[in-house]
């Protein structure tokens, strides 16, 4: 074995002397990829009594030397070990926990069964000395004062390095166990309020630019507008629209759906041509065949092909063998036999609010529905924030090709101001069925707690009732700062009835950036963060606690680089922490991986012992120049670990299959 | 005179062939390679002019031996050593006792009646003998031939062309046949109160030890940074850039340094010239056209607020390519990498031998005027002596600073400070040291 040497750092990492009467042996180490040193096992003899004193080297500092005075890993003491005799006893930092959170889930008032948290429990005094080592504990069912009683046991049985017991030897032995510093990032779970607000509630829905403009919209004193053809069908209740083009003035202006076609919006209004259809004055239409049945009370119908009856009627009386109609319009009906081949049309028609005069189609009318543009105002609950992303529920009808563009918008005294910044997503990637779509700016916009913003969500193309958008929205209104407001076409108006617009705002920052700031939050022990290749992929920073830093910068890891490279994290001997692009291969690799598998240096000399050079390629020598096998040389080293007593490496290529059955790990030596 | 053997901690000592016991035979091992203990059988007639005098002799022993084993696996307490010198030799020699036991033999109860007792002696010791601790002549332009019982040499704490931070021992002076290592004695003899972080003191005694200096100068780049004369700095000047990102400055090999280097892993010192930036910084050996990398160093975090003047960037092989005498110039890079715009100003580049370099830190705020570092890789003590008072808190790394027989040496030495700031080329060392030349077999 080589001559290895240990520096030992307290936990302020003031350099202290491993005492003389201790002999320490360092047995094995490794490293890996991503985080660099990962664990370290050091064997402590001497006398009983004065081996005892391990335990006082949690969280030290540790530096493993080789004979030539290299460091060969570093990192912390996670756990000490004494051979007591029949028994070894020992402290780790494993199950220790000093700010402890219980979630659970109980039935509340409403007899509703409803997830909650308790707030953290926390002991200051014993985090100042070990750092802070947080726990979120989750106990299923159970009552909101039995949770707080648990978690306030589980802060006292862990708050401090817990008691571990194992076989002992009966040996005058020591083993420390160490870990490398990149795990202390598991340590703390991170938060970010920031970066996003949402109101998800839903299951409404309004149209988005729709406007039919038609000379086959009639008007019934009965407060009914009528239209041949199936526009009408996509209204519902309360729907405010702008009526413009009819000839008679009372039929012009705001009206409000009150009640919506009876008939299914894909039932297509009918039409009828038969030679059993003939006409009975005053006010009869009959069919022998029975086939107006689909015919319904107050439709407007059109009748063609007759010779003396043609035009349009109001439907006072159903049947399906003969209906009545009123007496307006084409009234009064004549007599005219069946045998010619006749036609009548249907219409489809709303009942509005407003009062209206017969009138027969034939006007270029124009119904404008509100909501020509959607807006609902909004403002970040906590912070100043840059909004990258806005998400909200649409989806379109008849397949339009327009866009639909949603701005972020000042607020001019309550109401949409100045546009900050868009975006639009085709009329073509939205779906037949309401859902979520992202709406990315074209900037990002930083929005501030207590300012008022507002979403404008509009089409790009030609209002028309052929094809449109709609929007998802919550009837039931559930929050008052959401509620909808709708373009008329020249004023905005509060959607009837009141409702909210489900949205999610988002923020993204770039994907290194975000591993500083959790490096920050939850890196107590790491000294800062080098980032040496930036990832160049923005995506969501908001974080709702629930994982760990390592976790999180695990996962932004994992995302690599906007050009598909891989990022490597690890954490050197000062506590930095560097995340760089993985090295690309070259035939000058770091490495060889000689005839026995040894590690070699790049000019065929011994890798010095005790190094782990994880992170590195090492090309294999005397490998046939076979194109079938490049991908065995230069080889990735994704982990490599080194045994001091056996003097050898064993080490791990990236990619190796995981599979258990497979030996993916060469030992050396 | 006859050989004589004895079993001794220091205070009390049991020999093997003259009071109260008749050495019959010693038989000496030799360890086998990479073996850590030897075992030596010896044959003893313990005797007393009573029984219990006898059995207090065998007392005696076993004592002694309870002490080492002890001291073995405690690492407490006094060392044990079984000493030996023969008609020959006008000295004793002695090796460490690990352990060892005593057993009787078959005819040991039939002789007890004549107050004897046949016994056989195991010791398991260090698998080397140790002569009488001896001074090593140092010379360098500080003092030549010094005589070991004159003062201290002075070592400068940078070498130029009027400054020396090594001292040289005569080929002639270590003796033995296996590499021993020192005890050094570092003294501040500068006059006042030095706050000496890190002392870096390699032993080079397979690189042309007479010829090979160790050092580049900053100044002397090739490329990079710019040279500014500073008379207190090492060679007069320092070389210096203010910039962010990556900072590279290029520098020769030449030939007959790496000549001399013959593939041997060398310690890479970076003396900073000024307090050096927040960033991090590695070296690197290149072929001449500087961009293909043949080693390179890990990088280190550079900090304005803890660091020490010299940063230790780890070990490169110079050059990097196994054992030989005829290598050609190659490249050397010093390269910086800073987040935000910042100076650099570096007075030179040490290069010292790895496979005898140590490093020792005194745990104090400073060393006043005379005391004394105690570097003693023989009796593996580290304390400073200040007022003839040892101190114990003297942390160390790295290798015994080691001598080989037969062989010229230089011994090099770099000290940094505790506090930030620039290395300190004016300041001075004593040195002192001391070996016990080992051999295998007495």
């Amino acid at each position: 074995m080589g001559d290895f040497t240990v520096e030992l750092f307290d936990r302020a990492y003031g350099r202290v002397g491993v005492p003389e009467t201790m002999r320490v042996r360092p047995l094995r180490w490794g490293a890996t990829a991503r985080g660099g040193p990962d664990f370290a096992e050091i064997e402590i003899t001497g006398e009983r009594a004065v081996l005892w004193r391990c335990l006082q080297w949690l969280r030290y500092t540790l530096h493993i030397r080789n004979e030539f005075g290299d460091l060969v890993w570093w990192g912390y003491v996670h756990e000490a070990i004494v051979d007591a005799g029949g028994a070894a006893l020992g402290l780790s930092l494993e199950t220790m926990h000093n700010k402890v959170t219980v979630i659970y889930s109980h039935v509340d008032a409403n007899g509703e069964s409803t997830d909650a948290e308790t707030a953290a429990a926390q002991n200051t005094t014993v985090q100042g000395e070990w750092g802070i080592k947080e726990l979120r504990h989750s106990a299923g069912d159970t009552t909101p004062t039995a949770a707080e009683k648990l978690r306030d046991t589980l802060l006292n049985w862990q708050q401090s390095p817990t008691p571990i017991a194992e076989q002992g030897q009966n040996a005058e032995v020591a083993t420390l166990r160490c870990r490398g510093w990149y795990e202390t990032l598991a340590w703390r779970y991170y938060a970010d309020a920031t970066g996003r607000q949402t109101y998800e509630t839903g299951g409404g829905e309004q149209l988005l630019g729709w406007v039919l403009s038609s000379t086959l919209i009639g008007f019934t004193a009965n407060k009914r507008i009528h239209h041949q053809g199936r526009s009408l069908g996509a209204l519902r209740v309360g729907d405010g629209m702008v009526v413009s083009g009819a000839s008679d003035g009372t039929n012009n202006g705001t009206k409000t759906v009150r009640e919506a076609p009876g008939m299914p919006e894909d039932d297509e209004p009918r039409t009828y041509t038969g030679t059993d259809i003939g006409f009975e004055p005053m006010d009869d239409i009959v069919s022998l065949e029975r086939q107006l049945g689909f015919l319904q009370m107050d439709d407007m119908i059109e009748v063609s092909g007759t010779v003396d009856n043609n035009g349009w009627y109001w439907v006072d009386k159903t049947g399906a063998r003969n209906i009545a109609v009123v007496d307006t319009f084409a009234y009064p009906i004549v007599t005219e036999g069946n045998g010619d081949s006749f036609t009548i049309k249907q219409s489809m028609n709303i009942r509005v609010d407003e009062a209206l005069v017969n009138d027969t189609p034939g006007d270029s009318v124009v119904m404008t529905l509100h909501g020509q543009q959607i807006a609902c105002k909004w403002t970040p609950a906590s912070g100043a924030w840059p909004v990258d992303e806005i998400l909200i529920q649409v989806c379109k009808r008849n397949g339009p090709t327009d866009n639909v563009k949603v701005e972020l918008c000042a607020d001019n005294a309550g109401a949409p101001g100045t546009v900050l910044a868009d975006a639009t997503v085709a009329g073509t990637a939205l779906y037949e069925e309401m859902d979520w779509h992202t709406f990315t700016l074209s900037a990002p916009v930083t929005c501030t707690a207590l300012t008022w913003y507002w979403i404008v969500i509009s089409r790009t193309g030609t209002a028309t009732s052929a094809n449109y958008y709609a929007v998802g929205m919550d009837d039931d209104a559930g929050d008052a700062a959401a509620e909808v407001q709708l373009y008329t076409g020249s004023a905005w108006v509060a959607r009837e009835p009141v409702s909210d617009l489900p949205y999610q705002v988002w923020g993204l920052r770039e994907n290194t950036d975000q591993i500083e700031d959790i490096v920050t939050a939850c890196g107590q022990f790491i000294a800062g963060t080098d980032v040496q290749t930036t990832s160049s992929i923005r995506t969501r920073y908001y974080r709702d606690g629930t994982t760990t830093g390592a976790d999180e910068i695990d996962a932004l890891l994992d995302q690599g680089t906007s050009t598909g490279g891989r990022l490597l994290a690890w954490v050197d001997a000062a506590r930095w922490l560097h995340i760089a692009a993985e090295p690309t291969a070259s035939s000058s690799s770091d490495l060889l991986i000689g005839r026995t598998g040894r590690l070699l240096r790049a000019d065929g000399q011994a890798v010095a012992r005790g190094l782990v050079p994880a992170g590195k390629w090492a090309a294999v020598q005397d490998l046939p120049p076979i194109g079938a096998l490049a991908p065995l040389s230069p080889l990735f080293l994704e982990r490599v670990e080194y045994d001091a007593e056996a003097d050898s490496w064993g080490w791990e290529p990236r990619g190796a299959p995981s599979l258990d059955t497979m030996p993916t790990r060469i030992v050396n030596g | 005179m006859a050989h004589a053997f004895a079993v001794t901690d220091g205070t009390t000592t049991f020999n093997l062939s003259t009071t109260n016991a008749l050495l019959v035979n010693y038989a000496m091992g030799t360890a086998m390679p990479g073996e850590e203990t030897v075992v030596d059988t010896v044959d003893l007639l313990i005797y007393g002019t009573t029984a219990s005098l006898m059995q207090a002799a065998y007392r005696s022993l076993t004592a002694l031996l309870d002490g080492a084993k002890r001291r073995s696996e405690w690492g407490q307490g006094v060392k044990v050593y079984v000493t030996a010198q023969l008609d020959s030799d006008g000295s004793a020699w002695r090796s460490e006792i690990r352990t060892g036991r005593i057993e009787l033999t078959e005819a040991s109860l039939a002789v007890w009646a004549n107050l004897e007792m046949e016994c056989t002696l195991y010791i398991e010791r260090v698998p080397f003998w140790e002569g009488i601790v001896t001074e090593l002549t140092l010379t360098n332009r500080n003092g030549t031939d010094i005589d070991p019982s004159d003062a201290f040499i002075t070592v400068n704490n940078c070498d130029d062309a009027d400054q020396d931070n090594f001292a040289d021992i005569g080929s002639a002076e270590v003796t033995g046949d296996l590499p021993a290592p020192l005890s050094l004695q570092l003294e501040n003899n500068n006059g006042a109160s030095r706050s000496w972080g890190d002392f870096w003191i390699a032993s080079n005694a397979f690189n042309d030890p007479a010829n090979f200096t160790g050092v580049i100068e900053a100044e002397a780049r090739t490329s990079g940074g710019t040279v500014t004369a500073s008379a207190g700095l090492s060679g007069g000047n320092y070389n210096t850039q203010t910039a962010s990102g990556t900072i590279t400055w290029y520098y020769d090999l030449p030939a007959a340094m790496m000549v001399d280097c013959a593939g041997y892993l060398f310690r890479v010192l970076c003396c900073f010239a000024a307090t050096q930036p927040d960033g991090f910084m590695r070296c690197r050996v290149t072929v001449n056209n500087g961009a293909t990398v043949l080693a390179q160093t890990e990088e280190v975090a550079l900090s304005a607020t803890l660091n020490q003047g010299v940063v230790d960037l780890g070990t490169l092989p110079l050059p990097p390519a196994g054992y030989a005498t005829t290598f050609g110039v190659l490249e050397f890079q010093l390269v910086f990498r800073l987040a935000t715009s910042q100076a650099v100003s570096v007075d030179w580049i040490q290069f010292l031998p790895a496979y005898a370099c140590r490093v020792a830190y005194p745990h104090i705020s400073a060393m006043v005027s005379g005391a004394i570092l105690v570097v003693d890789d023989i009796e593996e003590q580290y304390f400073l002596r200040v007022s003839s008072v040892d101190y114990a808190g003297t942390l160390v790394r790295g290798q015994p600073v080691m001598v080989w027989p037969g062989r010229a040496h230089r011994l090099h030495f770099v000290v940094s400070r505790k506090t930030a700031g620039a290395v300190v080329p004016a300041d001075t060392l004593g040195v002192k040291a001391w070996y016990r030349p080992r051999r295998t077999h007495i």
